[in-house]
């Protein structure tokens, strides 16, 4: 059998050209005995860690490499990193290409190739029909004995006919020629997708693209025996000799961080005490105790075993940045709540509130990259960013990719136009199905809408879609995982642009970067920081001294109280619906029940059927037994139920006897669940292993099935721990400072479930008053007006909230605004030079209220055009003199109206105790009046929808929230019920309900049965008003 | 003086519902991703509403069948009902996309008033099973607004007087008279909802803030403004008979009398500066069924030598198997003359001569008859190549085949044959051909070029299954 290496094959990180996965060429190549593979995909190394993994698992030595092609030079060059400095050029000459480029494209030309060193690559030229030889030695010079000519064999007339030519050519260039399968998919039974990923390329179906297909299926890894019988042996042999001069394997990348972070005469390791020592005196000023400082010397040598020092020393750095910049920001993850961490001020858990163990959070068995994600908040966030591109320079950080791939909706889409199906006719095939099913479930919905026929194109529909499932097909930029480097980013992975102006990504997903051990810094946006921040800033001023976040006194039962009423609108993390009604039934009192209440509801746990098991140990008297006392130590502190995604893990290796390099597997495979499918080959191992331990069968199963459930859902207790802290600080807030909490909400959107109706209604019901928007008293933003010492403050709305009020019209207003503030309408438009429109919305709002009779009046008044306006400097009352003009009067209902068109919310009376009045919701209990009735009681309720969700996790349930003027109804609506008056279910906006009144404790739901669109109704509030005339 | 508008509103549904059963919801689409945009009654009642999207619409209603919109077809749908209303009613005006308008002055003499004129407008749509809504105006503005948005849909609104006439107008909403986007919000915010609202404004403060349009608007609407109409014009046609004073046994005894009808053709289309490229001839017999004869140029003309040689070609062509006692000469596609730049510098130039030449051959043959070869996108032999008939030939844009194709046989067989004597000498290949998975034609092939004894050179291939087969020879 002759020796082959593979050394020009592209993968579908060729988006729509390659029809493999770099993983399947690798296997592939490996099963038929290759001496090598190298991936050459077009101008990108976005597929080769993939393929760098699958290698090192089946041991087949693989080349990294590119396929180009040149503005002007015909053919295809195909370079191949012989070193790590080879790999670096060629990292280097990728990006060069792609950033001038938009995203997506490149461009390089010969010059590229002459300025940028290739020194340490190999060069092999697929040259055109008819070489031209000028081209030829061109490149021979400039790969002196590194070039080869690359020769394919399509079964096409034209490469027969080539290899005379060929050998030709080697004979004047003196070089040698290397037989290669220019290949495009490892097995030919791809050749169907190919096609059709060359149809979409081109926008057209397979039967238009005509001679764009290839002729055959023949570009695929062919078996040994094959190539001998298409390339004379010495081509074949080239192509190891070749392969035996690349050296490089990824597993040489070291991630080298920034240097400059460690001030000269101390060693990271020495900086890193040193700070930390430093932080030990602000966190412990009464001097650290010793079982903390014992854990810290824990901590310190193993962030040195393992030399992560530089990587905590970088955080370190970001968030002493936005300290100075009293940006607010909270550290989470695996590495984020140990004590060092606290003392760099990275985290704002404190150790001594909780028990911190550090092997649950870094472990140096398990051999994963330590994780820490920094949340900042979200309207600041770029301020870190662009600090982290001014510290280190844009050649030294980038942005981590995203792959997007192909999802079931987008592939039945490309692949559809492909086969030339009526673009119709795929949209129908796509409604109304489930895709949060399983994978095959979607299928099987789509088979049984009869659709699809059994001959013509869409027979192949659904087999193509299958293959094309998880294709890439683009890269984004991944949400804020940034790559800093010692030296250049593009040393180690291409970097390229991104669609976002002025934003680079790599061409490496944290997937790669995680497989590959190197470490990125998550620079994430968070909605609550900003509020808290808001608030915290809004009570300093009221109080009149600074507070932040360390004074808010700890474990305050009050506000534990108001959490286990289920009062959580605006607290981060626990306000959805399904959280409000947790809070009564888990009832938490302490720091560590808000860390269990903000990851149990979540899909995993609620799959794998925890929640149930842990409500009723918290909520039973005895104590829990547990079948080993190893079990014990990692579910004690649930109750004997695994809620965290760490305990799943820890549970494989204390129960099931998983080795850390097993668990580690176990853990990747949960988070990759989407990409790699199931767990079902660990199956066996678990429950054998627990089986051989000694446990049962069906505390076996139990165990599998519970893991099952946090595949892809898991949370994990280190985050948790992270946000159940800020969970209890917004509560705190909520409870002790509800107007500036209120404000703050206010001032941060958009952010979490509620709309600032929904907030500010709630709060007026907790007692907090709201004033309107007025032309001499609002600011910009929200703000609190002071009421005097004793008496609350109050919530004064600022012109942010107007619609239609451009921004600089709503900041000009109170900055040029007279002391004694605005007289008339045309001093308001005169003095912050406002448009039309402007002043429209202004009117519409209500804050111009003072100077005219009602909104109608002010907006008939504010059209006027008198062409003299602009030129008269100013005159008292330019309106006394125009016609008022014989407008009706709004009434109630009309201010209402307007108020919802103008700022989303009103003020005044609810539009719902407006119908109510007037009789036209008879016999309906407000939501208030619910909790005073009994479980099973029938009921009529009506309210404006402001929720309707149909979760994955509850089957065919619809919860659907109301609100009147009392309050929030929350509708449960059965599979059955919403089949069968789905038409008001999906269309009203005002809906009034028949149904049964069901309670468990404090929580109340209305079990829906009849529905009645009432949207109609609201219509109607403002028509009496036509009577006026 | 009163003006009568038809509003009809879903023209395309109507024709699609009028083929379907009665009770099937139906929809028009939208737009990618589509939309719903519009909805049948039955659809209606289902709460199928413009607007929402294609998942929505089938989540409400399963069996809803949806077709595109086509503004075309709407197009070709309104000016088929306007030819049938204008047989009875004239004069008509056009309102693209749903709407026609009929001067009620006009027809008064025919149908005394109003009413009845709107009775016989009701009655054909019914028979058209179209959804219709009228409405008498004083202007054509006003019957318009009136048709469009009258209180109970699906009725017309049909007022007498002028005094009901203007009452129902000042009683419609403001968003009614289709102003700009803007002036309807701002009238609306101010508390103006119907037109009798603004109208009761004061015209000059009106025209300071919404400006001279919305006013004028209101004057078109009120006839204190002349508002013109362009009178639609019924398509022309040529149609005329000739009943022979004598039976006429055979076709070349047919030439005279055509003579005159072919004259009376071309003077028709002089007339107005138009030509055509087909004739309907019809043979009326005594006894046998009429013989239609259709005829076709490639390219319009209105020379009447021209046709008069076309249809001597026919004719030549027919056998009468009943004498003929009338004659017919029909031309239905009439086409603005165009200047034709070839007459004066190249009437000799290639194009000139193949013309008439494929015309004739086509005229004779039978159109379908005469076809040209031409290159088709397709690795497979088979499909690389298709016939196309004369008038296709002209318009089929053939997908660009690269330079470089391989070399293929001039003499390709229609089926291939199985190959009978071994070649002496292989002179080419293997070139694999495997491709056409997707239409039932897959093809799975190794093709050699191979030289036989007698020094003929075949194109061979071998199937998957090793038999040999010859598929077409070199020259």
């Amino acid at each position: 059998m002759t020796d082959y290496a593979e050394l020009h094959a592209i993968s579908n990180f060729s988006f729509l050209r390659g029809a493999s996965h770099p993983e399947e060429l690798v296997a592939r190549a490996a099963e038929l005995g290759y001496q090598g593979l190298a991936l050459t995909d077009e101008c990108s190394l976005a597929g080769v860690v993939r393929a760098h993994v699958k290698a090192r698992e089946l041991s087949l030595p693989l080349i990294i490499g590119s396929e180009f092609r040149l503005a002007d030079l015909p053919g295809v060059l195909i370079l191949l990193a012989t070193s790590r400095r080879g790999y670096a050029q060629l990292s280097q000459l990728i990006t060069c290409g792609r950033r001038r480029c938009s995203k997506g494209q490149y461009e390089l030309a010969r010059d590229d190739l002459s300025q940028q060193a290739l020194t340490e690559c190999l060069a092999l030229w697929q040259p055109p029909r008819n070489p031209d030889i000028a081209q030829g030695r061109w490149l021979a010079d400039s790969f002196p004995d590194r070039f080869w000519l690359a020769a394919r064999h399509r079964l096409v007339t034209e490469d027969t006919v080539c290899h005379q030519a060929l050998e030709a050519l080697a004979g004047q260039l003196r070089c040698a020629i290397v037989a290669t399968g220019d290949v495009l998919m490892h097995r030919r039974n791809r050749q169907p997708l190919q096609d059709v990923l060359t149809a979409i390329r081109h926008g057209c179906s397979v039967g238009e693209a005509g001679y764009a297909l290839c002729q055959n299926g023949e570009r695929y890894l062919r078996d040994t025996g094959r190539l001998e019988r298409l390339f004379p042996p010495d081509w074949l042999q080239e192509s190891c000799r070749i392969a035996r001069q690349c050296r490089f394997s990824l597993s040489e990348l070291q991630y080298e961080y920034p240097s400059e972070l460690v001030p000269t005469g101390h060693t990271p390791a020495s900086w890193l005490q040193h700070l930390v020592t430093q932080g030990e005196q602000w966190r412990f000023p009464g001097g650290t105790p010793d079982a903390i400082q014992q854990q810290i010397r824990k901590e310190l040598a193993l962030i040195h075993e393992l030399a992560y020092e530089p990587f905590f020393l970088t955080i370190h750095d970001l968030v002493v940045f936005a300290r100075s910049r009293h940006i607010l920001c909270q550290g989470r993850g695996s590495a984020a709540n140990s004590v060092v961490c606290y003392c760099l001020g990275i985290t704002e858990v404190d150790p001594r509130r909780v028990n911190l163990l550090l092997e649950r959070f870094i472990s140096r068995e398990r051999n994963e990259p330590p994780d820490i994600d920094v949340d900042f908040e979200h309207e600041r966030r770029e301020e870190v960013i662009q600090y982290i591109y001014r510290k280190y320079g844009r050649e030294r950080a980038a942005l981590a990719a995203t792959v997007i791939c192909y999802r079931p909706r987008s592939a039945l889409r490309d692949v559809g136009k492909a086969l030339g199906l009526d673009p119709l006719h795929v949209e129908q095939l796509l409604q109304g199905i489930d895709w949060r099913d399983r994978e095959d479930d979607w299928q099987q919905q789509m088979q049984a809408k009869g659709l699809l026929g059994d001959t013509g194109p869409a027979r192949h529909l659904m087999t193509l879609t299958r293959t094309i499932l998880g294709f890439p097909r683009h890269l984004s930029q991944h949400v804020g995982g940034f790559v800093i480097a010692a030296e250049q980013v593009a040393d180690l992975v291409p970097v390229e642009n991104a669609a976002m102006t002025d934003r680079t990504v790599i061409q490496w997903d944290k997937d790669d970067l995680e497989a590959l051990g190197l470490l990125k810094v998550d620079v994430l946006a968070l909605g609550m920081l900003t509020a808290i921040r808001k608030t915290l800033a809004l009570v300093s001023e009221i109080r009149g001294t600074p507070m932040t976040m360390a004074d808010i006194p700890p474990e305050d039962p009050a506000v534990y109280a108001m959490l286990q009423r289920g009062e959580s609108m605006g607290v981060f993390q626990v306000e959805s619906r399904a959280q409000m009604s947790m809070l009564p039934r888990l009832r938490p009192a302490t720091y560590y029940d808000l860390v269990v209440q903000v990851a149990i509801v979540r899909p995993g746990p609620i799959q794998g059927n925890m929640v149930h098991p842990y409500l009723k140990r918290r909520n039973s008297p005895e104590p829990v037994s547990y079948p080993s006392e190893a079990i014990r130590a990692v579910l004690e502190p649930t109750l004997g139920v695994p809620i965290f995604q760490e305990q799943a893990i820890r549970l494989a290796m204390v129960a099931a006897g998983f080795t850390a390099g097993e668990a580690d597997q176990l853990r990747r495979s949960m988070a990759a669940w989407k990409r790699h499918g199931d767990l079902s080959r660990f199956r066996e191992k678990l429950v054998s292993g627990m089986l051989a331990r000694g446990f049962s069968e069906a505390f076996a199963d139990d165990l599998y099935n519970q893991i099952r459930g946090f595949s892809g859902y898991g949370f994990p207790e280190s985050h948790a721990a992270s946000f159940a802290l800020l969970v209890y600080v917004s509560a705190w807030l909520k409870h002790h400072e509800p107007a500036a909490f209120l404000c703050g909400l206010l001032n941060s959107q958009p952010m979490g479930f509620y709309s600032p109706s929904q907030l500010i209604q709630e709060a007026r019901r907790q007692g907090v008053a709201v004033h309107p928007v007025d032309i001499n008293q609002s600011q910009y933003e929200h703000r609190l007006e002071d009421n005097g010492s004793t008496a609350a403050p109050a919530v004064r709305l600022g012109f942010c909230l107007i619609r239609q009020l451009s921004r600089t019209a709503a900041m000009a207003l109170p900055h040029v605004r007279p002391q004694t503030g605005y007289r008339t309408i045309d001093e308001v438009r005169r003095r912050a030079k406002l448009t039309t429109s402007d002043m429209e919305a202004l009117a519409s709002s209500g804050a111009l209220s003072g100077f005219s009779r009602d909104r109608y009046q002010a907006r008939w008044a504010i059209l006027d055009d008198l062409p003299d306006l602009a030129m008269t400097a100013y005159r008292e009352s330019p309106y006394a003199v125009a016609e008022p003009g014989h407008l009706p009067m709004p009434d109630e209902a009309d201010n209402t109206l307007e108020d919802y068109a103008s700022l989303g919310l009103t003020l005044g009376r609810h539009p719902l105790d407006l119908l109510r009045e007037r009789g036209q919701l008879p016999a309906c209990i407000t939501a208030a009046a619910l909790k005073d009735l009994h479980h099973g009681q029938a009921v009529s309720v009506a309210g404006l929808v402001t929720g309707r969700q149909r979760p994955g996790t509850a089957s065919g349930v619809t919860f659907v929230t109301l609100e009147d003027e009392t309050g929030n109804i929350n509708l449960v609506v059965w599979l059955a019920t919403a089949k069968a008056q789905r038409k008001a279910l999906l269309n009203a906006r005002l809906l009034h309900v028949r149904g049964i009144l069901e309670r468990q404790g404090d929580v109340i739901h209305v079990i829906a049965g009849q529905l009645n669109d009432l949207t109609g109704e609201i219509a109607s509030l403002s028509v009496p008003s036509r009577d006026f005339h | 003086m009163h003006w009568l508008y038809l509003h009809l509103p879903q023209l395309q549904l109507d024709h699609y519902r009028a083929a379907s059963p009665a009770a099937t919801p139906m929809a028009l689409s939208l737009g990618t991703p589509p939309l719903i945009h519009q909805a049948c009654p039955v659809a209606t009642a289902h709460g199928i509403r413009p607007g929402q999207a294609l998942a929505t619409a089938q989540a409400l209603c399963p069996s809803l069948q949806v077709r595109p919109d086509n503004s075309d077809h709407q197009e070709r749908l309104l000016l088929q009902i306007a030819q049938l209303i204008d047989q009875h009613t004239a004069p008509l005006s056009l309102y693209k996309p749903d709407g026609l308008l009929i001067n009620g002055a006009a027809m008064e003499k025919l149908y005394g008033d109003i009413t009845a004129l709107r009775q016989q407008v009701w009655e054909q749509t019914r028979r058209l099973s179209l959804q219709c809504q009228t409405g008498t105006g004083l202007t054509p503005r006003m019957a318009r607004l009136l048709a469009r948005h009258h209180q109970r849909p699906g009725q017309d609104s049909h007022n007498q007087t002028p005094e009901q006439m203007l009452s129902a107008l000042a009683a419609l909403p403001v968003s009614a008279a289709q102003w700009p986007a803007k002036t309807t919000e701002r009238l609306l915010r101010m508390g103006l909802r119907t037109l009798g609202d603004v109208m009761a404004q004061n015209r000059g403060e009106l025209t300071r803030r919404f400006g001279q349009a919305l006013v004028e608007d209101l004057q078109l609407i009120r006839g204190e403004r002349a508002d013109p109409q362009i009178t639609w014009q019924p398509p022309v046609i040529f149609d005329q008979h000739l009943e022979l004073m004598q039976e006429i046994h055979n076709t070349s005894a047919l030439a005279f009398p055509l003579q005159r009808l072919v004259q009376a053709l071309t003077d028709f289309l002089r007339l107005r500066q138009s030509m055509t490229d087909s004739l309907l001839l019809v043979l009326r017999h005594p006894d046998e069924p009429a013989t239609r004869l259709r005829l076709h140029t490639t390219e319009a003309g209105s020379n009447s030598a021209a046709f008069m040689e076309l249809i001597r070609l026919r004719l030549e062509r027919l056998t009468l198997n009943d004498s003929v006692t009338a004659l017919r000469l029909r031309a239905t596609r009439l086409l603005p003359l165009t200047s034709q730049p070839g007459d004066l510098f190249s009437a000799t130039g290639p194009r000139q001569h193949q013309t008439p030449l494929l015309v004739r051959l086509g005229t004779r043959l039978g159109e379908n008859r005469v076809q040209q070869l031409s290159l088709h996108g397709d690795h497979r032999p088979e499909h690389a190549w298709q016939w196309l008939s004369i008038p296709h030939a002209h318009k089929h844009k053939t997908m660009a085949a690269p330079n470089d194709l391989p070399p293929r046989p001039l003499w390709l067989l229609p089926q291939p044959l199985p190959l009978g004597q071994t070649p002496v000498r292989w002179l080419s290949g293997p070139e694999r051909i495997q491709t056409g998975w997707w239409d039932q034609q897959p093809v799975q092939r190794d093709y050699y070029t191979g030289r036989f004894a007698d020094g003929a050179t075949g194109w061979l291939f071998r199937a998957p299954g090793g038999s040999w087969f010859v598929h077409g020879w070199f020259g």
